[in-house]
């Protein structure tokens, strides 16, 4: 997938992770790993930069003898999920433009 | 690379930025290898699988060393206000002391210069009154009167003779006092930027 494009995905990505319930960094990363790939160190500013944009919020919880950082999505947060899904369909409608007009078959 | 190792190597890599913001890394990739080993990974795989140190150190430089320096600049800024504030019962009290300084050498030399001037026009005075007065005296005593004469052009000609010096100290006095004030002003622009 085109980096950049990727790069706009990823955030809103982190945040469908946290939609149905908390999570911790590396259950965000296997559980979006199906369908995009985000490493230990692309997540890491990912979550810096959603938790300045109070669109999640941090807390620690005890597990194993150690502290694990488990990210709360907040309302804003939602949000920009809703966001997303209402200028994808803008994007579709690109998309459709650039099939058609390079692979569709005008008769 | 165990997990000491690679957190060692990360620390060293983030030394530049802030306390806070190396801990926070730490932390987090800590999290990370702890997560992966407790999922089954060996040690050395865990922190294998997070790549090269020294890539990790440069992304969390770019990302966070821009807003913390700013953070850090205000952060030290409010730190002097309230230094500034807290202190005030010394600088302010310094301040007023090397005011009243300048004040008294101010007036010192303007009191020299007026006293002065005062002893040359008591000399000028004197003399002119002396020499016009003199006729009067003559009507009743002549010797007495010519004294007069003599007293007051010798006192006139003292005055003149003062007021050259007068003049020539006065304007050295001046010249010093307006190099003291200098010094002293310097001296307290110096303070207040220390």
């Amino acid at each position: 997938m085109d980096a950049q494009l990727k790069h706009g995905l990823l955030e809103v990505c982190v945040l469908t992770a946290l939609f149905k319930e908390d999570s911790y960094g590396y259950r965000i990363i296997k559980d979006t790993s199906p369908y995009i790939k985000i490493s230990e160190s692309t997540l890491y500013p990912i979550l810096r930069r959603l938790e300045s944009g109070n669109y999640l919020s941090v807390y620690s919880v005890e597990h194993n003898g150690r502290l694990r950082k488990y990210y709360k999505i907040t309302d804003s947060g939602k949000k920009k999920i809703e966001e997303f899904l209402d200028g994808w369909n803008e994007v579709m409608n690109i998309h459709n433009y650039i099939v058609t007009e390079t692979r569709g078959k005008d008769e | 690379m165990n997990k000491s190792e690679f957190l060692e190597q990360l620390e060293s890599g983030l030394k530049d930025l802030p306390n806070s913001e190396i801990k926070k890394s730490l932390n987090y990739y800590s999290e990370m290898i702890d997560d992966r080993i407790e999922d089954g990974e060996s040690e050395s795989d865990a922190v294998a699988s997070l790549g090269s140190v020294d890539e990790i150190a440069v992304s969390v430089k770019s990302q966070t060393q821009l807003p913390t320096q700013t953070k850090q600049k205000s952060g030290y800024k409010i730190f002097i206000i309230i230094l500034l504030v807290l202190g005030s019962p010394i600088w302010l009290s310094i301040l007023l002391a090397l005011f009243s300084i300048i004040l008294a050498v101010y007036v010192t030399a303007a009191s020299i210069i007026i006293a002065l001037f005062s002893v040359v026009a008591s000399f000028l005075l004197g003399g002119t009154a002396a020499v016009f007065g003199s006729p009067i005296i003559m009507y009743s005593n002549i010797q007495t009167g010519i004294f007069c004469i003599g007293a007051g052009l010798i006192l006139f000609g003292f005055g003149v003779f003062l007021a050259y010096g007068t003049v020539k100290l006065s304007s050295l006095i001046i010249k010093f006092t307006a190099f003291c004030g200098r010094k002293l002003k310097s001296l307290i622009i110096k303070k207040k930027s220390a």
